[in-house]
């Protein structure tokens, strides 16, 4: 019962789970990685665009410079006025005169700068010159060609100089792009969650819109580029991509946060997960539900069968639903109820059967003291020259013999040898007033019959039919019918009403107090051999009765 | 079907997103360069970058101890990572030599004594030891190597334990070699009287806080800290002093030689090797810079015998030891 339980629970919890659980999966492993992978898709597209207008922003601003400084570097009378400059006001002014007309555009985010030969600052566009000379053997200044602008990270962190050598090394002009001044020009191209780096073509930092830990972040995106890896890591919260900015040869990085962080994956997983366990647990429940309400049944069943089996036949199953379980358990209740009537009637034959026998005992006197008894009678009659009764004795003596001997059928010889000794004793007590004519085919004397069925034939028809008749006429034949043997007794007697006949002929279904013998023959044909079988009796009253044994045509195995 | 074209539009996103990722390309192998050093960031972040603006090379930079970069050296021999080793005292690099290839460094003026010649390593700079002092406690510091032995100063000096700084054993070497006594060990022991501090740092920071009014060191650190604002005053010993030169070495087989020889000429060059002076404060290993003012040599030099203070380490160490009651007799 356990196993029908566990093996219905188990393949409705597995088909459940399918269905609970199989879309969850397939929408976290299919939706999740397309989304992730669109909307990485998406800023990378966002970032190529932001790197794009970066790029362009820097690039006007560079060559922008650029012109700035070829103006300046062009002007022979900037180097002719330079040479000349040491402490001189005029040349002074010319000078800045000169910056002024070169600085065409670029003096909003940028200063134009002179320096002599040996690096020390001669003029400033804007503020006062920086006292502090450049190295001319290190950095920016050792740099500048003449023909060309170069672009550079300032000795001072986030700003560029772009930087020309004046013809016949007559000193330097440079054009510096301060931190403020290149947070706003980018300000407006980049958007203002993502940073960005501005690097030397050797990634070295020159400028970073965010303000901490720039040099550390920058260390280990170097690295991966230089490992040949990818700038994102698949880990990390940020995308970086990068883009060369083609006048200066500086890369742009942009970093921008990822849409779909690492965290956010693995909380979509986690809640993926946990809708998953939750169906799960749906799924154990329902399929616990569901695999009961079809057990249940079924248990309930099986528990009444097996009380059937043990032999209680009352049991019964209630039938719950009307479906084709309810079926089932009305079916089962319907079928015990049959068995139990069929047993209930087995037994009833069996006890009406009992009650014949023990009937039949409580006939059965002592027969020794019977035969003695008669023994003595039948000497003290032949003693006393009583010779009828000494054939009385002798004959009762015989009969009884007979009925009380164990066997249950004798061949029809003997049942008639019997009967004659019984007819023997009637006409004695009759005075010979009735015949008996006993008429039966050598060749039936050994078919078997049910000892004592003619006697009880006989007598009826003594008592009931002749005893106040002084011609009274009885016969016994036989004949056989097919596979049927019928023994007839017929007499001319007062004959029967039909009430009483027909009330015999339906044998053990009716009890007559007067007609017992002619009953419990019947009974006992019944017994052995079926309904089929049995006493019939045709009669009228006044024309005397026919009483039909039917008994089945059974041979003695020994002759 | 459906699922199939679920399948297609994946498929098409991969290939999407991989062709968007367009990567900034990697730089040549011609255009790179590692280098492992030992020196501070501070030292080596300007020089490298401005190797790298003039050459236009990708210098990947590892740092570490001397001994562990020598050590890993040795042992990726057989499959080289990296192609220049920048620092490290020359005895050390003497040791490693066989993982170095030969560097021709003659093209440099190079001092006499910083020549190395037949050596496969080159010298980068020397680091000259002084004598430092608290100008708030004392006004009349030691003025050279044999002072430090009087017993005016004893218990007075804050010395690196050294075992552990190479400069407190490169300071116990110069003064065996710079003074011709018997006992410089014993008496400068018993003037140091076994508070020997765990670092180098150590000791301009006592110096510096009054803990010990007087001690030894590198030139290097101690104006690093009197730049920082510190009060340290600095005496350059009268009997003379060391300038032990760290070096630097192509590695052998490494995978960019052209571009390691082209860093050690740099960094002998004559841009940088001024750089080392005014700016490190240590002293060229060129002979023809001139330095004025605060940038020159402000003393003396011994001579300073670097085969045999290497020979004698083990003992002296020892010795000291002994002196200091922590070893065996």
């Amino acid at each position: 019962m356990k196993r029908t339980l566990r093996s219905f629970n188990t393949r409705i919890f597995v088909m459940m789970l399918s269905v609970g659980i199989v879309p969850i999966v397939l929408c976290l492993t299919l939706m999740l990685p397309l989304l992730v992978s669109t909307s990485e898709h998406r800023q990378e597209r966002s970032a190529a665009q932001q790197l794009g207008a970066m790029s362009e922003c820097l690039g006007g601003v560079f060559l922008q410079a650029d012109e700035a400084l070829a103006a300046l570097a062009g002007d022979t009378r900037t180097a002719a006025a330079m040479r000349k400059t040491a402490g001189n006001p005029d040349t002074g002014k010319q000078l800045y005169a000169a910056m002024v007309g070169a600085a065409s555009g670029c003096e909003a985010i940028a200063n134009l700068y002179l320096f002599d030969v040996d690096g020390a600052c001669l003029s400033a566009l804007r503020g006062v010159p920086d006292p502090e000379p450049l190295a001319t053997d290190w950095g920016v200044l050792h740099m500048a060609r003449e023909e060309e602008t170069v672009y550079c990270a300032a000795q001072e962190a986030g700003q560029i100089d772009a930087v020309r050598s004046l013809p016949g090394g007559a000193g330097y002009v440079l054009v510096r792009l301060d931190g403020e001044g290149l947070r706003a020009l980018l300000s407006g191209a980049h958007d203002p969650s993502s940073g960005v780096m501005l690097l030397s073509p050797q990634w070295r930092l020159i400028f970073d819109t965010q303000t901490t830990g720039s040099q550390e972040r920058l260390a280990v995106l170097r690295e991966r580029l230089l490992a040949g890896e990818a700038l994102s890591d698949g880990d990390a919260s940020i995308i970086c991509s990068a883009a060369l900015e083609p006048v200066s040869g500086f890369t742009l990085l942009l970093s921008q946060p990822r849409a779909f962080t690492r965290d956010m994956t693995r909380m979509a997983l986690l809640i993926g997960a946990a809708i998953g366990a939750l169906s799960l647990m749906l799924c154990v429940i329902a399929a616990r539900m569901l695999s009961r309400s079809l057990s249940r049944p079924v248990q309930e069943m099986t528990q009444a069968m097996a009380r059937v089996q043990r032999g209680e036949l009352s049991a019964r199953v209630t039938p719950r639903t009307d479906d084709e379980l309810g079926l089932l358990a009305q079916g089962f209740n319907r079928m015990a109820e049959q068995v139990e009537e069929n047993l209930r009637r087995i037994v009833e034959r069996q006890k009406e059967l009992n009650e014949t026998r023990i009937r039949m005992m409580q006939a059965q006197l002592n027969p020794h003291f019977l035969y003695n008894t008669l023994d003595s009678m039948k000497w003290m009659g032949i003693t006393h020259g009583v010779p009828q009764v000494a054939t009385l004795a002798q004959d009762l003596a015989s009969i009884l013999r007979t009925s009380i001997s164990g066997e249950e059928f004798v061949t029809l010889g003997c049942e008639l040898e019997l009967l004659e000794r019984y007819i023997d004793i009637q006409l004695i007590r009759f005075e010979d007033r009735f015949a008996c004519e006993i008429e039966v085919d050598d060749a039936l004397m050994n078919l078997l019959v049910p000892k004592m069925v003619l006697q009880p034939i006989v007598e009826n028809a003594v008592i009931h039919g002749v005893r106040d008749m002084d011609d009274g006429y009885i016969k016994v034949y036989a004949r056989l019918q097919e596979d049927e043997l019928h023994l007839l007794v017929q007499d001319n007697g007062c004959g029967m009403d039909s009430e009483q006949s027909g009330a015999l002929s339906f044998g053990v279904s009716s009890r007559p107090g007067e007609h017992l013998g002619l009953y419990n023959v019947d009974s006992i044909l019944r017994l052995h051999f079926g309904d089929a079988y049995g006493l019939s009796i045709r009669s009228r009253p006044g024309e005397g009765c026919l009483v039909m044994v039917r008994l089945p045509v059974r041979r003695a195995d020994k002759a | 079907m459906k699922r199939l074209a679920l399948l297609v539009m994946l498929a098409a996103l991969a290939l999407c997103a991989a062709a968007g990722a367009a990567q900034t390309p990697a730089p040549d192998e011609a255009q790179r360069l590692t280098v492992y050093t030992s020196h501070k960031e501070e030292v080596y972040r300007a020089v490298i970058e401005e190797f790298e603006r003039r050459t236009g090379v990708w210098v990947r930079v590892v740092e570490g101890g001397t001994a562990e970069l020598l050590a890993r050296i040795a042992q990726e021999s057989d499959d080289p990572q990296a192609d220049v080793m920048f620092g490290g005292g020359v005895e050390s690099l003497m040791a490693y030599e066989h993982c170095f290839a030969a560097y021709d460094g003659s093209g440099a003026a190079l001092r006499e004594d910083c020549a190395f010649r037949g050596h496969r390593f080159a010298a980068f700079s020397r680091l000259p030891l002084v004598i430092i002092y608290n100008p708030r406690l004392i006004d009349d510091p030691p003025a050279g190597w044999a002072d430090l032995l009087d017993a005016r100063w004893d218990g007075q000096i804050a010395f690196a334990d050294p075992d552990v700084s190479g400069s407190s054993f490169t300071a116990l070497a110069t003064m065996m070699q710079a003074l011709d006594r018997s006992d410089v060990l014993a008496r400068f022991a018993a003037n140091v009287r076994g508070h020997v501090l765990s670092g180098s740092g150590d000791v301009l920071t006592a110096v510096a806080n009054g803990v010990y009014p007087v001690g030894v060191t590198l030139y290097e650190t101690a104006k690093k800290r009197i730049l920082a604002g510190e009060q340290i005053g600095i005496v350059w010993p009268c009997e003379g002093t060391s300038a032990v030169p760290d070096g630097a070495a192509v590695i052998a087989q490494g995978r960019h030689p052209e571009n390691a020889r082209l860093f050690l000429d740099f960094i002998l060059g004559a841009d940088v090797q001024r750089r080392v002076q005014t700016d490190y404060a240590r002293l060229t290993v060129r002979s023809d810079l001139v330095f004025e003012g605060e940038d020159a040599q402000q003393g003396p030099l011994c001579a300073y015998d670097i085969p045999w203070a290497s020979g004698a380490r083990g003992d002296i160490l020892a010795r000291w030891r002994v002196l200091m009651g922590e070893g065996e007799p």
